[in-house]
């Protein structure tokens, strides 16, 4: 079973998104900003991360870097998910690592056939 | 240097004070009079008639005297009055040196009333925030048990799905089953009506060999009747060879003998032959009564019609039982397309609650745009003392709100409102992108 951790500074947003890629069967672990996720990646071990852009204190993209730091996740994806609109960001989210962006709301099927293309096997 | 009037309550003592200023030497020669009344009477009741009885001085000038204490007194007192009351009202943090008192009052009036309206906007700035911050905890609140609700629905779909897929495996093994079942009957039911029907006829033909027995036997029957008749005519034969012996007389004694032997064994030949006929008789009679069963033709129709009866009761049942079948897998398939879109539905419905989300980042600005500008309107209102002070303050940038945007709709709406000419960014990023 693939994992992926979700990363947002909403509850009823991580709770929606988880259930989702559960009902998807996908195993589905879930922090509330950057500091809990990076604690979170080295005994969960995901396959892949999606993580929210506007958080506090640490912000998607410095938790993106911070993240392809770890050995776990170098070689892993990590997908954007947000509301924010400018090209500028998306490509500053492109430069530290992630492999894509997806506007907020997100459609179920449109997520899973983007998981499903990142996540080989999942 | 000038101090300006910052409230109304200042205005109020600053107008005591210029009513004070205006009409001191009014105020002066009033509070004189008084003093120097009182005074005059302290002089003439206690100082003068203690120190200088009225009979060692001349009252002209005892009362020339009198004045003129009177008259310093009141003055000095008047002064010390005025001096105090002119402190009282400097301490109120207002002093005026030179200028033009009427002009600066009223644009410190101005100042001073504009700053008691919007004394409350900053508190009420606050409040505004602290309403929207409780929006998002009620709505988040509320997105979170729908969550809650819809997962639970979701359970009872997918435990319905299970159901209804054991139940289209459970069908699929009883109909492959029944129809084996249903195919083997029909068979069986084949071969006996055909073993039925070969029966019959094998009935139908082994009664019309046992009538040609019978025929036979009856024909055999009829010969004994010749066997009767030669044995008839031998004795009637053996008869006229003894009346010929008898005539013969010695000569036919043998001949007498063998008329007799012959006579016996016609009459034995007749007995054998009535035994013959009677024992055929009994065979065709034993053959016929048991014929009778096996050929009865309405007793064989009567089962014939009973299994084909049979037959047909298995065939409706049959029939039945592939109707019920068909309408069970009906079901099943409809449940099965129904659970599917209602688990659509709970898979959309889950995602749509992402608008508490989106409504929560909006909110949260215009939190952080309202707690700015309650920020900005307290310290100003703090700050200004002079219009040189109001001056240095810097004015409230609206663009500053602008960097704060994150979504094409929050810039479009601000260069609505601002009637800003740049465009925000196009709008034709796609929603999703994968790099």
């Amino acid at each position: 079973m693939k994992k992926v951790l979700l990363v947002d500074d909403s509850a009823t947003m991580l709770m929606s998104m988880e259930a989702v890629l559960k009902r998807a069967g996908l195993d589905v672990a879930k922090a509330m900003n950057g500091m809990q996720a990076l604690q979170t990646i080295p005994k969960f071990k995901p396959d892949l991360m999606i993580t929210d852009l506007n958080m506090p204190g640490m912000d998607g993209i410095t938790l993106i870097r911070e993240a392809k730091k770890l050995p776990m996740m170098r070689f892993k994806p990590i997908l954007m998910l947000t509301t924010e609109s400018q090209q500028s960001k998306r490509s500053e989210a492109k430069a530290a690592g992630a492999c894509g962006w997806l506007v907020k709301p997100v459609k179920p099927e449109q997520l899973l056939a983007v998981v499903k293309q990142v996540v080989p096997g999942a | 240097m000038t101090k300006f009037y910052t409230s109304t309550k200042d205005i109020h003592i600053g107008d005591r004070y210029i009513v004070l200023r205006k009409a001191q030497w009014v105020w002066a020669a009033v509070l004189f009079c008084v003093f120097m009344r009182i005074a005059g009477h302290f002089f003439q009741f206690v100082i003068f008639a203690k120190f200088f009885p009225r009979n060692n001085l001349d009252p002209l000038y005892a009362e020339m005297f009198g004045y003129a204490f009177n008259l310093v007194t009141g003055v000095l007192l008047a002064l010390i009055m005025y001096r105090i009351m002119a402190r009282t009202v400097q301490r109120r943090n207002l002093s005026i040196d030179g200028g033009d008192l009427t002009c600066v009052r009223s644009n410190c009036r101005g100042i001073g009333a504009i700053r008691d309206k919007f004394t409350v906007l900053p508190q009420i700035l606050q409040l505004l925030a602290a309403q929207s911050v409780d929006i998002n905890q009620v709505t988040e609140t509320a997105a979170q048990e729908i969550i809650e609700n819809i997962n639970t629905i979701d359970s009872a779909v997918q435990e319905l799905s299970a159901n209804v897929k054991k139940l289209l495996d459970v069908s699929a093994d009883v109909r492959a089953t029944g129809n084996k079942t249903v195919t083997s009957v029909a068979s069986s039911l084949r071969s006996m009506s055909d073993y039925i029907e070969a029966s019959n006829e094998e009935a139908q033909m082994h009664a019309q060999q046992i009538n040609a027995v019978i025929k036979e036997a009856a024909a055999l029957a009829k010969l004994t009747d010749l066997v009767k008749t030669i044995a008839s005519q031998t004795n009637l034969l053996a008869i006229n060879a003894a009346v010929e012996a008898a005539r013969a007389g010695k000569h036919g004694s043998g001949f007498a003998v063998v008329s007799e032997e012959v006579r016996e064994l016609s009459t034995h030949s007749e007995k054998a032959a009535i035994k013959i006929e009677e024992g055929i008789n009994n065979l065709i009679s034993s053959i016929e009564r048991n014929m009778a069963t096996i050929v009865d033709d309405k007793a064989t129709k009567e089962r014939a019609d009973k299994l084909d009866a049979f037959a047909e009761d298995v065939a409706s049942i049959s029939a039945l039982y592939q109707k019920v079948d068909s309408l069970n897998n009906r079901i099943i398939t409809s449940m099965e397309k129904d659970s599917e879109a209602i688990s659509a539905a709970v898979m959309n419905a889950l995602s749509g609650v992402q608008f508490q989300d989106i409504t929560r980042q909006r909110l949260e600005q215009i939190q952080d745009g309202l707690f700015t500008v309650s920020t900005y309107v307290k310290s100003t209102l703090q700050d200004v003392k002079s219009p040189e002070a109001l001056e240095a303050i810097d004015n409230l940038d609206i663009n500053e709100f602008k960097s704060r945007y994150r979504m094409y709709s929050q810039r479009k709406i601000h260069g609505e409102i601002t009637g800003d000419d740049t465009q925000p960014e196009a709008e034709d990023l796609p929603d999703i992108e994968l790099f």
